[in-house]
Parts: C-alpha cells; sequence; structure tokens
C-alpha cells in the first residue's frame, strides 16, 4: 500500500515536471500559413498590382466622376461631392509598406543578399523600382489630399504618429527620387515579378521621367523656374516615344484581377455610370470620331445622349436604357488601364511649349490629338484638326491644350484630368443641380480619413494649421489659379 | 447461494405480508432538530391515500395505517420526510430544518462541490427544472433574468442562434464571453442541452474561477449534467414541446406612398420605333419608377397603373392594370408561422455500483423566414462504475449533430428584411411576389430596371433570395471526459481525466445563377479539436476543529485547428452547378491552420473552521506556446473566505447570515502567431503570386494579462429561509491587456499588438427573493436581481521613448466594429478614452447653442456638428431581472422577465428605413394639417425642433424628403439615429398542470405534466419600437436587424 502510493506521488512530480517543459513551444507558435521570409519578387508584383486598385491606386470612382467623363444615373453621392473623407490607408498599409519594405531589406546590408531578397532582381533594380513606384502613388496621392506623412511615414513603431511634410517638401523628394532612381536602375541586371514592363529597365527609365515632368507641370503656377527645370531635365533624360511606351495597367479575365466598371456593369448589373453630359456635348461639338469609341449608342432608340451630372433625385426617364453607358472597351473584363501615355507626354510639351518653356505648341498638340486617335484606333479627317475648336490658337491656347488633353485621358488616370482643371480651370466644368459640398462647388481637395484626427492628432492638427481646413474646398498648394 | 439468499428473503416478504397485512394503529412525537422542540401542526399523510392527521400542540401524533405504509411528514421550514411504517407501532421522527443553505452543494470552478456556507465568493446557482420551464432551447436565453450581474445579449429567435451574456459588464477592451463547463469539458452554450442540466452555477469573478486559468477570465458556467439515479419506474422520462412562432414587432410603416422618388405617375407612350411590340399593349399606361428601391412616389390613392408584373410578358398578369394602393401588411405576409418541435427522451438506471443516464433530445425549427429551417439532435450519455471500492471510472460524452438550412443574417444588407425595412416600396404585394420565376429560369422581381426592361436593378425578388440562394450549416461537436478515480483511503483519492471536445463545421452557401449577382459557391470546412489531460491528486481530513481539503492539478491542454474556405470567382462554369470545380476563374481559397498549447499547474487548498469559519486559497501556473519564450509562464491565483456570523446570533427571524470576502488574480494569454512577422500571401496576378506586408504589427515582447479583482459580500436569510438577500460589491483591474491598437495608417500599419492599459470595473449585485407564501397547498417563488456595473479606463498606451500616448481607443467589441460608416461620410465610433468610462459612441451630432436647443440654418435643417461629439455610452446603467412561480396543488404558473435601463444604441435601419420613405415618420400632416410630403410652397412640409442661429424659434418649414434622404442620411447626424437601448422584456410565462399520481395510477406513466408556455410573449417597454433593443444586432448597431419572434406552444412531460 505504501509503496503503491509512493510510486503515485513520484509518477505525479514527474509529470509535474513535464509539464513545465516548453521546449517545443517555439515551434509551435510558428506560423504555418504565412512564411516569415519575404520573396522580393512576390513584393515587386504585388506593389504594381494595387496601382489599378479603386482604394489603394489611381481607379477609384472619383477620377471619372470630378472631371465629369461619367455621371452616376440612381445614386449620386459622388457627383453630388457628398462624399468628403477618402481613406488613405489601404496605399500606406499596402503598395507604399511594401515599397518600403524591398527598399529596407535590399538597402540592408544584413538583409540584401539573402536568397528571398535576392528573389527580385540586382540590389539596385529593386531599390530604384521600389522608389518609382512610391514616387507614383506619393504624387497621386499629394495632388488628392496635400500635406501628408511622408519623411517620418512607414517607419512602424518608430513614428506612429507621423508628421505632415508640406506639398513643396514632398514635390521636392519626388524630383530626386525618380531622378536618383532612374541614376540607379542597371540595364542588364534583373528586375523580376515586374508585371508592368516584363523586366524591361529602359521603360522604367522612360516612366520615371515621364513621370518627373508630370510633376513639374503640376507647378507651374506655383513654382515656374523649379516646374521648367525639372520638366526640361526629365524630357532630357528620355522619356516614353510613342503610343507603343503607354505605361497600360492590364486588367485580367479574372474575377480578383478585373476591371472595375466590368464588375459594376457585368457582375453587381448596377450599372451605375453613364457618359456625362459634358463629354457626349463635347465629343458631338467636334463631331469627334473618338465618340463611339468612348460611348455607347442608347439602348432604347439609338443615338448618344448624356447622364445629367449631379442630380438630386434619379430622373424617372433617365436609365440605363435612355442614356450613353461607356464604351464597350472600356467596360471590358480585361481593360488596359493607361497610367501614363504618350498623348499625356505630347499635351505637357504643348503646355511647356504654350508657356514658353520651348518647342512648338501647336506641333505638340497634333500629336497629342493624333497619339489619342491612334490609341483608340480611330483617325480623324483634316476637317477635324481645322475646326476653329480644335485648330491650335495661341490666344486659347492652353483651353484648347487642355481641353483635348482631357478628351484623351478618358477613362485612364482621370485624377491628372482633376488635376488639370483644378490647375487651369480647363475645360469649364459645373456642379450639379444639387451638390452637397460644403460650398456647393466642385472640390479641390479631399479631406484625410477621419480616422486621422484622431490616431495622429498633434501631427493632423500641424498639417490643417499649415494648410487650410481639412475641407473639400480648401485649395492645394500648386492650386494658386 | 446468493440466489438462495434472495429466495429467502422474497419468502420472508410474503410472510410478512401475510401476517401483517391489515391495518394497524401508529402513534408518535414530532420535533425539531434545532433544540428537540416539539412541532405542531406537522401533516402526516400516508402516502397514496387520502388518509392524513396532524400533530398536535405537544407535537404527538396518532394515525391508522393500512399494512405497508408509509407516511408523509411535512412542516413549512423543514424537509419533509417519508418513512416506512413497517411492523412499527411508535414512531418519533426528527424534522430537519431545510435551510438549505446550511448543506446546500453548490458546483464550483473544476466541478468541485462544496456547501454553500464555505463559499467566499459569488455563486448564483440555477436548477435544471427552472431552465427548461419554458423549454427555451437556448441556454443563455433560458437564464435571462434569473442572474444578478448577468447581462443577456440576445438576438433575433429567427436566427436559430444562440445568445450570449456578459458577466459584470465589459472586463476588456474587446469584449469576450464567459466559458461553458460541462462536467469539465469547456465547449459552446449552444452545445449544451438544457434537459440534460441537473445544475449550473454562474461563477463570476476571477476568486470562482481562477482554477479554470485564463479562458475563465470572463466568467464561467459550470454545468453538473443529470446522472443516473435510482427510480421506482423503469427510468424513462419523457418531454415534448411544441410551439408556434410568429412576427411580432415590425417597425410602423406608412401606407400612404408607394414606390418612386416623386409623387407624379409616368404615362408611357408607345413607340414602336423603340419599342417592342409587346408593349403595344401598355400604351398609356400609367407607371412608377420601378428602378427605386424607395417609397417616395406617387399617393397611393387607387389610381390605376401598370404595376411591375404588368411590363413582364412572361407574366400571367401581363398589361393588366391595378390600383395603386398601400399594402399595409406586405412586410408581415412575407413572414411565416415558424414551428419548434423540441422532443427528450431519457433513461436513467442506478444499483450500487453502477449507474448511468442517456438522453436523447431532437429539435426541429422551422423558421419564419420562408425556406429557413434548423434540425438539431443532442445525444448525451452520463456512466460511473464503481469497479471496486477505491476504484471508479466514469464518462460523460455528448454528440450534437446540427444541421441548419437557409440561416437568416442581420446585417444592413443582406436577406429580406433588410430591404423591407430599409429600401422597399409600400405598394408591393407579397402575393405577386411569390411567383418570382420566369418560364426560361430567369427571375422577376419588384426593382426593376425600367419598365421595358424587366431585369432585376438592385434587389431580386425575396422569395428568389430565400428559396434561390440559399445556404447550409452542418454542425459536428463531440465532447466529453473519461474518469478514473482511485481513493487510496479516507484522505487520499487521485484521479486522472481524459478530455476531448472535437468540431466539425461545414458551411456552404449560393448565390444563384440568373439572379442579380453573378453565381457563386462558397465552401468552409473546418476542424477544430482540443486535447486535454489532467491528473490531480486530492487530500481531505479532519483534524480537531479544522476541516481541511486540498488538491493539485497538472494539465496539458492542446488545441488544433484547420479550416478550409473556398468561393467561386467570375462565376459558375455551368448554371446551377454549386461546386468549387465550376468556378470559371481560379476560386479564391484559404487554408489555414493553427496549433496551441497550454501547460498548467494548480492546486487549491481550503480550511473550515468549525462549521462558521471558511478559507480557500488558490493557484495556477500557465505556460503558454502563443507568448514569446521569456514571458511565457506566469503564476496567479486567489484567497477567498466566508464567515457564518449567524452561527453566533440567536435570533428568529435570521435563519443564515454569511459575509464573504475574496481577492484573485486571472493572467491571459493570446491567439498562437502574434508575435513573430510573417508575410501574406494574396491572390495571383495571372500567374505572378503576390505577397504583401501584413497590416498588423507583431509583437515579441508580449506580456500576459493580468486582471486582479477583489469582491465583498453578503448572504443573509430570514424566516426560515422564506427571504432571500444577496450582495456582491467587486471591483476589477485589468492590466497589460493584449490588443491590437490602431495606429496610424501612415506607420505603415493599421494596428500593432500591444499591452495596453488598464481598465476598471466595479459593481454591486443585489438578488432578493424568497417564498412568500408557502403552505401545503399553495407556494409563491419570487425573485428578482438588479447588477449595477461601472467602469474606467485609467490607462492605455504610453511610449515615452517615442512620445506616443495613446489617450482613446477606438474598440471592437464582442465582434462589431469599432466605428461605422459610409465611404466619405462622418463615421461614428465606440471609444475607449483615458479617465472615462468605456464605451462612448462619439460621432457627428447636431449644433446646439448655450442652452442646448439644436440650432437650424438658414434652409431650415438642422447644423451638423462641426467635428465629432459624445453621443453617450453604450453600457448599461443596470440590468436584471424578476422571476416568480406559483404553484397550487399541482398548478405552476411562473413567468421570467429581464430589463436593462440605459446604454445607447444607433440604429442603421431606421436611417434608411425613414431615408427610403418607409416609415410614418416620413409621411402624415405636418402640423398646419397638410402632407408633410407637399411642397412647402404648397403647405407641406415639418417644421423642426429646434430654434435659429440668431435664438429665435425655427419657423422655416424644410422639405421631407430632403431632410430623411440627405441632411439625416448617411451619418450626416448620426446623433439622430442614435437610441436609448432601455427595455423591459417578458421573457417567459408558462402555466402548468402536474397530474395527481393517482389519475395514471393503474397505467405506468408517472409525473404527468402539461404546460403551455410562450416566449418573449411582450416587449414591454422600448423607447424606440421599431426594433427591439434586447436584441441588437451588434454589440452597439442594428441594421437589418431580424425582426422579433414571439412563440406560444405547450410541453407536455411524463415518466415511466
Amino acid at each position: 500500500m505504501k509503496k503503491k502510493f509512493l510510486n503515485t506521488i513520484i509518477g505525479f512530480v514527474m509529470i509535474s515536471l513535464s509539464v513545465s517543459c516548453t521546449k517545443d513551444f517555439d515551434e509551435i507558435n510558428i506560423d504555418p500559413n504565412n512564411p516569415a521570409d519575404p520573396n522580393t519578387e512576390l513584393l515587386i508584383s504585388n506593389v504594381i498590382r494595387h496601382i489599378a486598385n479603386q482604394g489603394s491606386g489611381i481607379a477609384g470612382w472619383a477620377k471619372d466622376i470630378y472631371p465629369q467623363y461619367m455621371a452616376e444615373i440612381q445614386y449620386t453621392n459622388e457627383s453630388r461631392f457628398q462624399n468628403k473623407f477618402y481613406d488613405f490607408s489601404a496605399y500606406y498599409n499596402g503598395p507604399l509598406l511594401d515599397a518600403q519594405t524591398i527598399i529596407n531589406l535590399n538597402s540592408d546590408p544584413a538583409t540584401s543578399d539573402l536568397p528571398y531578397v535576392q528573389k527580385g532582381g540586382s540590389t539596385d533594380n529593386q531599390i530604384a523600382v521600389a522608389r518609382i513606384l512610391k514616387a507614383f502613388f506619393y504624387l497621386h496621392m499629394t495632388d488628392r489630399w496635400g500635406m501628408l506623412p511622408y519623411s517620418e511615414a512607414l517607419k512602424g513603431k518608430e513614428f506612429l504618429t507621423p508628421k505632415f511634410d508640406t506639398q513643396k517638401e514632398i514635390y521636392t523628394s519626388l524630383f530626386s527620387e525618380l531622378k536618383e532612381s532612374v541614376d540607379q536602375l542597371k540595364e542588364g541586371e534583373a528586375i523580376n515579378g515586374d508585371i508592368l514592363f516584363e523586366g524591361d529597365i529602359s521603360m522604367w527609365k522612360k516612366w520615371a521621367n515621364t513621370l518627373r515632368m508630370v510633376a513639374a507641370i503640376h507647378l507651374a503656377d506655383v513654382e515656374p523656374a523649379l516646374a521648367k527645370a525639372e520638366f526640361t531635365s526629365a524630357y532630357a533624360d528620355g522619356v516614353i516615344t510613342s503610343n507603343a511606351d503607354n505605361v497600360i495597367f492590364n486588367y485580367l479575365n479574372d474575377a480578383n484581377n478585373q476591371n472595375p466598371l466590368y464588375n459594376n456593369y457585368f457582375v453587381g448589373k448596377r450599372t451605375d455610370y453613364a457618359v456625362s453630359v459634358k463629354m457626349i456635348e463635347t465629343l458631338t461639338g467636334l463631331d469627334d470620331p473618338r465618340l463611339p469609341v468612348y460611348a455607347e449608342e442608347v439602348v432604347q432608340g439609338g443615338g448618344y445622349k448624356g447622364m445629367t451630372y449631379g442630380l438630386a433625385n434619379a430622373d424617372d426617364n433617365l436609365n440605363q436604357e435612355t442614356v450613353s453607358l461607356i464604351g464597350n472597351k472600356f467596360t471590358a473584363e480585361n481593360y488596359g488601364l493607361p497610367i501614363t501615355t504618350y498623348a499625356q507626354l505630347q499635351f505637357m510639351l504643348a503646355e511647356a511649349a504654350f508657356r514658353g518653356w520651348g518647342g512648338d505648341a501647336a506641333d505638340f498638340y497634333k500629336k497629342g490629338i493624333e497619339a489619342s486617335m491612334a490609341q483608340h484606333e480611330v483617325t480623324a479627317d483634316a476637317s477635324y484638326y481645322a475646326q476653329s475648336n480644335v485648330a491650335y490658337n495661341p490666344a486659347k491656347g492652353l483651353e484648347l491644350i487642355i481641353t483635348q488633353k482631357w478628351i484623351a485621358n478618358y477613362q485612364a488616370n482621370g485624377y491628372e484630368s482633376w488635376v488639370d482643371w483644378r490647375r487651369t480651370g480647363f475645360p469649364e466644368l459645373n456642379p450639379g443641380p444639387a451638390p452637397l459640398s460644403i460650398d456647393k462647388k466642385i472640390p479641390v481637395r479631399q479631406a484625410y480619413p477621419n480616422t486621422e484626427p484622431g490616431l495622429n492628432g498633434k501631427s493632423y492638427e500641424e498639417a490643417i494649421a499649415a494648410q487650410g481646413p481639412d475641407e473639400v474646398n480648401t485649395k492645394l498648394w500648386w492650386d494658386i489659379k | 447461494m446468493k440466489q438462495k439468499l434472495l429466495s429467502l428473503i422474497f419468502v420472508l416478504n410474503c410472510l410478512v405480508w401475510t401476517v401483517y397485512g391489515q391495518e394497524h394503529q401508529v402513534s408518535g412525537k414530532v420535533t425539531s432538530s434545532e433544540g428537540s422542540m416539539p412541532l405542531s401542526g406537522v401533516s402526516i399523510s400516508v402516502v397514496g391515500t387520502s388518509l392524513a392527521t396532524q400533530t398536535d400542540g405537544a407535537g404527538e401524533y396518532s394515525i391508522a395505517v393500512p399494512a405497508n405504509s408509509t407516511l408523509n411528514f411535512s412542516y413549512v421550514g423543514y424537509a419533509s420526510q417519508r418513512i416506512a411504517v413497517g411492523t412499527r407501532t411508535n414512531l418519533n421522527v426528527v424534522l430537519v430544518s431545510d435551510s438549505e443553505a446550511l448543506d446546500e452543494v453548490v458546483v464550483t470552478a473544476l466541478g468541485v462541490e462544496r456547501t454553500r456556507k464555505s463559499i467566499g465568493y459569488s455563486v448564483q446557482q440555477v436548477k435544471g427544472e427552472e431552465l427548461t420551464q419554458a423549454r427555451q432551447s437556448d441556454l443563455n436565453t433560458a437564464l435571462a433574468g434569473k442572474i444578478a450581474g448577468v447581462q443577456i445579449r440576445s438576438q433575433s429567435g429567427a436566427k436559430f442562434g444562440s445568445s450570449s451574456i456578459r458577466i459584470r459588464g465589459i472586463n476588456n477592451l474587446t469584449g469576450g464571453n464567459p466559458i461553458y463547463v460541462v462536467d469539465g469539458v469547456i465547449t459552446g452554450p449552444e452545445y449544451v442541452n438544457n434537459d440534460d442540466i441537473e445544475s449550473l452555477s454562474v461563477l463570476k469573478g476571477p476568486a470562482a474561477t481562477a482554477l479554470y486559468g485564463q479562458r475563465g477570465a470572463e466568467g464561467a458556467v459550470v454545468i453538473k449534467t443529470k446522472s443516473g439515479k435510482a427510480t421506482d419506474g423503469l427510468g424513462i422520462e419523457f418531454n415534448q414541446a411544441t410551439s408556434f412562432e410568429n412576427v411580432f414587432l415590425l417597425p410602423q410603416y406608412q401606407n400612404e406612398y408607394g414606390g418612386g422618388y416623386n409623387q407624379e405617375f409616368s404615362t408611357f407612350t408607345y413607340n414602336p420605333a423603340i419599342h417592342d411590340d409587346y408593349l403595344k399593349a401598355l400604351d398609356g399606361a400609367k407607371y412608377y419608377n420601378f428602378s427605386a428601391d424607395e417609397s417616395w412616389g406617387p399617393r397611393m390613392d387607387g389610381t390605376m397603373i401598370a404595376p411591375w408584373y404588368a411590363w413582364d410578358p412572361t407574366h400571367p398578369k401581363f398589361g393588366q392594370l391595378a390600383p395603386f394602393s398601400p399594402q399595409p401588411d406586405n412586410v408581415k405576409n412575407f413572414f411565416e408561422t415558424g414551428l419548434t418541435a423540441s422532443t427528450n427522451i431519457a433513461v436513467s438506471k442506478s444499483t450500487d455500483q453502477f449507474n448511468s443516464r442517456i438522453s436523447y433530445t431532437n429539435l426541429h425549427r422551422d423558421g419564419i423566414i420562408p425556406n429557413s429551417k434548423q434540425g438539431k439532435h443532442w445525444l448525451g450519455t452520463n456512466a460511473s462504475l464503481e469497479l471496486s471500492d477505491k476504484l471508479t471510472v466514469s464518462t460523460n460524452l455528448n454528440f450534437i449533430f446540427e444541421d441548419r438550412f437557409n440561416t437568416p443574417i442581420d446585417g444592413y444588407s443582406s436577406g429580406p428584411q433588410s430591404s423591407f425595412n430599409q429600401w422597399f416600396a409600400r405598394n408591393i404585394s407579397m402575393e405577386d411576389l411569390k411567383d418570382y420565376q420566369r418560364p426560361d429560369g430567369t427571375y422577376r422581381s419588384w426593382n426593376m430596371v425600367s419598365p421595358t426592361n424587366t431585369d432585376p436593378k438592385y434587389w431580386d425578388n425575396p422569395y428568389t433570395q430565400v428559396y434561390k440562394s440559399t445556404s447550409s450549416d452542418i454542425n459536428k461537436r463531440l465532447y466529453g471526459n473519461v474518469t478514473a478515480t482511485y481513493k487510496f483511503n479516507d484522505h487520499w483519492k487521485a484521479s486522472a481525466i481524459a478530455r476531448g471536445n472535437f468540431l466539425g463545421i461545414e458551411r456552404t452557401s449560393r448565390i444563384a445563377s440568373n439572379t442579380l449577382n453573378q453565381d457563386e459557391f462558397y465552401q468552409y470546412l473546418n476542424n477544430q479539436q482540443e486535447l486535454n489531460f489532467v491528473g490531480s491528486v486530492d487530500y481531505n481530513t479532519k483534524v480537531e476543529d479544522f476541516d481541511i481539503a486540498a488538491a493539485v492539478f497538472i494539465e496539458n491542454r492542446r488545441n488544433k485547428r484547420t479550416f478550409n474556405e473556398g468561393r467561386t470567382a467570375g462565376g459558375l462554369a455551368v448554371p446551377d452547378l454549386y461546386t468549387l470545380s465550376a468556378s470559371k476563374n481560379r476560386p479564391t481559397l484559404t487554408s489555414f491552420f493553427s496549433d496551441y498549447k497550454v501547460n498548467s499547474l494548480f492546486g487549491y487548498v481550503t480550511l473550515g473552521f468549525r462549521d462558521f469559519l471558511f478559507l480557500e486559497a488558490n493557484a495556477r501556473n500557465d505556460w503558454s506556446s502563443s507568448l514569446p519564450s521569456n514571458n511565457n509562464s506566469y503564476l496567479y491565483g486567489g484567497l477567498s473566505g466566508s464567515f457564518l456570523f449567524s452561527q453566533f446570533i440567536e435570533s428568529e427571524w435570521l435563519s443564515y447570515g454569511k459575509l464573504r470576502a475574496s481577492i484573485a488574480r486571472v493572467g491571459t494569454d493570446t491567439d498562437p502567431y502574434r508575435i513573430y512577422q510573417t508575410y501574406s500571401i494574396g491572390n495571383p496576378y495571372g500567374s505572378s503570386p503576390l505577397l504583401t506586408v501584413p497590416n498588423q504589427l507583431p509583437n515579441a515582447e508580449l506580456k500576459p494579462t493580468l486582471s486582479t479583482s477583489v469582491e465583498v459580500g453578503t448572504e443573509l436569510r430570514f424566516f426560515h429561509d422564506r427571504l432571500l438577500f444577496d450582495y456582491n460589491y467587486y471591483t476589477r483591474s485589468a492590466k497589460d491587456q493584449i490588443i491590437p491598437l490602431t495606429v496610424s495608417s501612415t506607420s505603415g500599419y493599421s494596428t500593432a499588438l500591444i499591452n495596453a492599459g488598464q481598465i476598471d470595473n466595479w459593481g454591486h449585485e443585489f438578488s432578493l427573493g424568497g417564498t412568500p407564501v408557502k403552505n401545503d397547498n399553495f407556494t409563491w417563488n419570487l425573485n428578482a436581481n438588479i447588477g449595477i456595473n461601472k467602469n474606467k479606463v485609467v490607462e492605455l498606451y504610453e511610449d515615452p521613448a517615442n512620445d506616443i500616448v495613446v489617450n482613446n481607443l477606438r474598440v471592437v467589441v464582442d465582434g462589431t466594429g469599432s466605428a461605422f460608416g459610409f465611404v466619405g461620410a462622418p463615421l461614428i465610433s465606440l471609444n475607449a478614452r483615458t479617465g472615462e468610462a468605456f464605451g462612448m459612441l462619439s460621432g457627428s451630432g447636431y449644433t446646439r447653442n448655450e442652452k442646448g436647443e439644436k440650432v437650424v440654418g438658414a434652409d431650415g435643417f438642422y447644423i451638423p456638428s462641426s467635428g465629432d461629439i459624445d453621443l453617450g455610452s453604450i453600457l448599461p446603467d443596470f440590468t436584471g431581472g424578476l422571476t416568480s412561480l406559483f404553484n397550487y396543488k399541482g398548478i405552476t404558473a411562473g413567468f421570467s422577465l429581464d430589463f436593462q435601463k440605459g446604454g445607447k444604441y444607433m440604429s442603421i435601419s431606421s436611417m434608411f428605413g425613414n431615408g427610403s420613405g418607409l416609415y410614418t415618420e416620413t409621411a402624415g400632416l405636418n402640423d398646419k394639417g397638410n402632407p408633410k410630403r407637399d411642397p412647402v410652397e404648397d403647405g407641406g412640409g415639418v417644421l423642426l425642433e429646434g430654434v435659429k442661429e440668431d435664438g429665435s424659434p425655427n419657423d422655416i418649414y424644410v422639405d421631407v424628403q430632403q431632410l430623411y434622404q440627405d441632411k439625416l442620411n448617411t451619418g450626416n447626424i448620426w446623433e439622430h439615429w442614435v437610441y436609448d437601448a432601455s427595455y423591459v422584456k417578458m421573457r417567459e410565462i408558462s402555466i402548468g398542470y402536474t397530474f395527481p399520481d393517482r389519475v395514471f395510477g393503474n397505467t405506468p406513466f408517472k409525473k404527468v405534466s402539461f404546460t403551455l408556455i410562450a416566449q418573449n410573449p411582450f416587449l414591454i417597454y422600448a423607447k424606440n419600437r421599431n426594433f427591439d433593443p434586447s436584441i441588437l444586432e451588434g454589440s452597439w448597431f442594428e441594421g437589418g436587424q431580424l425582426p422579433n419572434i414571439r412563440s406560444f406552444g405547450f410541453n407536455l412531460r411524463f415518466s415511466l
């Protein structure tokens, strides 16, 4: 009996000892679902994939709504400017952090030689590509919100409440980032996971230089000297040279990578958007050959009819069968979304010439129109170019250039058209009959996500103090017209 | 040999029968166990007959009894006794005071049964029959109103789901639920069969639950299941309940205006150039805007129009005009009468060495939403074998199989009810919608693109939704334990326990082909297992005046989980082929595996001194694999004591008095895989795989959370336990909670996992109850309880090194998001701010002047506040309940109600319901006696209560449609849609009759009873009666909430 009892006690002690044994704990807690080592090739693809996302890229509906390419048919919130707060978190959490991670892994000697870091290509090329992409996203963002956390952003615990940098600081940095990246790129060395240019380093160079011109022209009024210097220097460094060089993001015939307009028209079957009156009237006024590409004929009765912009309530007589829907080309599931185009470049050059930075404005202007026609696989007769609203006329050069640029930029990076409208006032756009924005005008800015005052209060307050109220009618730094 | 002995006994028995088989006189004296006082008026009856008498003033009696009789002695305040008379002629009886409290046994943590008096913390126990009285199939709903300090958080009964409870308010920053422990196995409330519950204890504070470790941090509901017992019949119990359910609370809809955006009808003009031939028949027909899913349309004045179906050439009523008239009951007509049938059969048997009970319950429900049903089966068994004097092996096993079809879900954009209450047309007749499919297989809807294109626009026909886009859920749960106990001697005992808990879930859902949305199939397969091994040694002894008991346990627990989830992408290759293989594009797939281990060593010592002073100490150390190795061991425990002061007070009225106090601490770990940086795989782009950095910053320095609580209370019983009072005060402080701290996205991350802050809770719990009336024929029990919980966020997060002080945390409570809002519009959020109570809603409100009056602008509309303002706390001031039970000669009547005072919630349905012009608020006459919806210039519109900016009374009428569609919508003024969540709800009422044994005397039927039951019969009080605040969809808001249902039924119970 006693012996049995003793045995039990000993057994108990033995088990107790084994209970506290935690040898296998670290192993148990290794996540088998997600890799611990980031393969940079996959990170690069992911950053590029975001370019054409709605919430973390340039494909949000506002790109087509603010410049009045499209009008909402039934639910008109966005074209009445009811939306004020736009969230930038998906940019910081998504492509920006991933791009920063690529830069960090490649810049740190402790990690740059690791096999999974080398997967992305040569160290220099990975850093340069990530920097170009970062600059691209930041340029897009600062033109929407204005001041942004930039120099202290993307640093995790180091700066949980990063300060907001001024647009001037951001632009200055973007110029040098783009320039330095081009210098860092090594043709002949690899870049992997490049779903944009398939590893073509020369294209990255051309795109970076063209982007630098895009950024520079934004500052034509506020910092003319700097704008001109960057613009001409970037142009000299080599830019896209034809429609073949157009930077296009290709959506796929795949539900996870599909064109948002396809989704709206054919998956959700909502058909929320139609071509706006402004677009239809402009094109019909010019007898523009792009009209049949840009818009579909009205289902009931044919012909083209634009959707009235920004109605308070849906009009009983306007619906998807009585107004022109967006052209088939643009609602295809695998539409190629133009990011930066040759036509856009030509119109920038025309504007630069108009501003006296050199070159023949009329020539660039015509090339721009031709490039756009070619891009949409139509040709215009000589009569098109001869009509008074098209033929270049220095007296209203900027209006002509920007109007044609606006037409050319249809269903592309429409945020650029919104920038142009804010800078130049062209084309003339009027809010609809029932705007809900603070001043009942078309927004000239978007408000920071309304979580920011709570999460980054001090920095937010400082930004508001420097930039003006966090409203849609607060003009950005370069918007001094 | 044994056989012979039995025969002999049998023969002797017969002899006794023969010899004494006649009437004889019995007399004696009845005294009290307390001081041997004679008891007068004691009822004495001969069991099974009507013979009876009473004791006289000296406690003496005399009665003539038939041979072989049993006498029943009963007296108020004392336990009844049954004594077989045998051949005795003199029978003196000592009745024992039934002051239950003295010897009442309560199940505490780890299933340890202890006398109530010895417990130093608050425990509330409910008996099984109290839970099954009204046949609520959900355990937590059955608990509603019965336990002080427990807030029931139920959901609409239409969902077949189970509700949850919150013990002592929100203790931590993320909510959390108590654990349910069935015979030692931790499981979910939905897997507990109420019919199998012998008793249930709610352990509220850490002192009570520390032995359960971290999982008991939010309290524990400890359940002891019924075991086999000796019965005089076959040992079969049968129970059948059937009830019928109906929707009883729908929003108040307006019945003046129908679908559309404006009050004018359109007239169709047939144009052969653009219209198909079939439309010729409709030339000149009036119609409204069918693409509108709102009710701002024309007045429903009976004008003959071509309704939605008249435009569909395949519809039997194509081309037929009908009056445009209200359908006041259209929503109600959609819902059906639900049926719930629950049948339980249990068999049990017990002998000296063996006892066993097997129970089976079948639940079948047809929901109130058409085509929704639930089948649930519980099979439970308890067995215990005494293999020898020393060795006992016992087991409890439960298998639950649940098969649900089309479980309705609530949510602001899900299911028909979210349409009816937020986007609908008041002129739609449900009858017309029933013919929902066209001959070619496509579907019709009330909400169409246009008169000439009858495809659904934003909404499928509700019947299409419920009959075609179906879902299925299958849950299989097996849990139980095997326990072997070896008793070395009277003092020492050792046990080995193996516990298992296995869960398999198969869930599928489909979006039917040809409906509004792209067809889709979704499948989710989940397997979870928990294995748990415990070894223990118990010791107890009595040394002079001390009772000592102690036990040590070691435990090893391992949890594994695997799930696979797949969703077709891009539609189905073959319409109506619902399988992942039919995915047109690469399906979206997730496969997940997790593994987690906790080792523990724990024990307790209890000490009793002369039956009036009791002390308990317990301690537990856990080692968790989910924490960093340098922080993965944590020790905690508690101390508690109770003092029975009534032992020292000679009092007529105080029968029991106890003081108790405790202090305890509980440690908690976190989920696995949260400390190391990993990367996430995304859906590929073509053949290019994608990888991203997750949004949560992991933390390799996490520490366990520790929460400390102190509790004092008293328990008093008066007048022989006729009046009971229990009071408890507690505090609790939770430190270093592991939470995902929301950070500015500009840091690159959206959340950072941290140990944060301190949140304090304190509160009072009262319960008052007793038996106001009790005599032989009539008893009335009444119990009331109230719980008041307060809290304060003392500190959140500081990181001085990086100059970070977090003063406000937007928190996710019980899975409900921390904020709600629409793209581009202001948010409403739930906040935890340093120095304030947790749970403050904050968002856009009215602008008010210094007098607190709402200010309107020059246009007569309210001016939204500039920035967010406080909109009230979601936490109630107090919660409580009241239960009552009458018993008169076998007739029982009982009810249970529960209530909540205070707390706010936001109603998205109210916002959209009014925004779409569906509710009464948006129609009717204004104060001038004109229709509100008439143009303001014609005397219509409404005058908002408030003042102008200069302080003068508002006299500007505003357009109603603009008010609700724009100005008060999409969160422009959240304050308008925040309501008081106070409610009083009658949860259950039952009236039953237990037939006297003699009625079924010659049949095998025993204990036959029949009960009429009503569940959720009345919402006695609620501020906004459009939605029932007691069944909120989320923890602080509702949107598209399913309606409340009320059920009436009956229950038949008998034994064999």
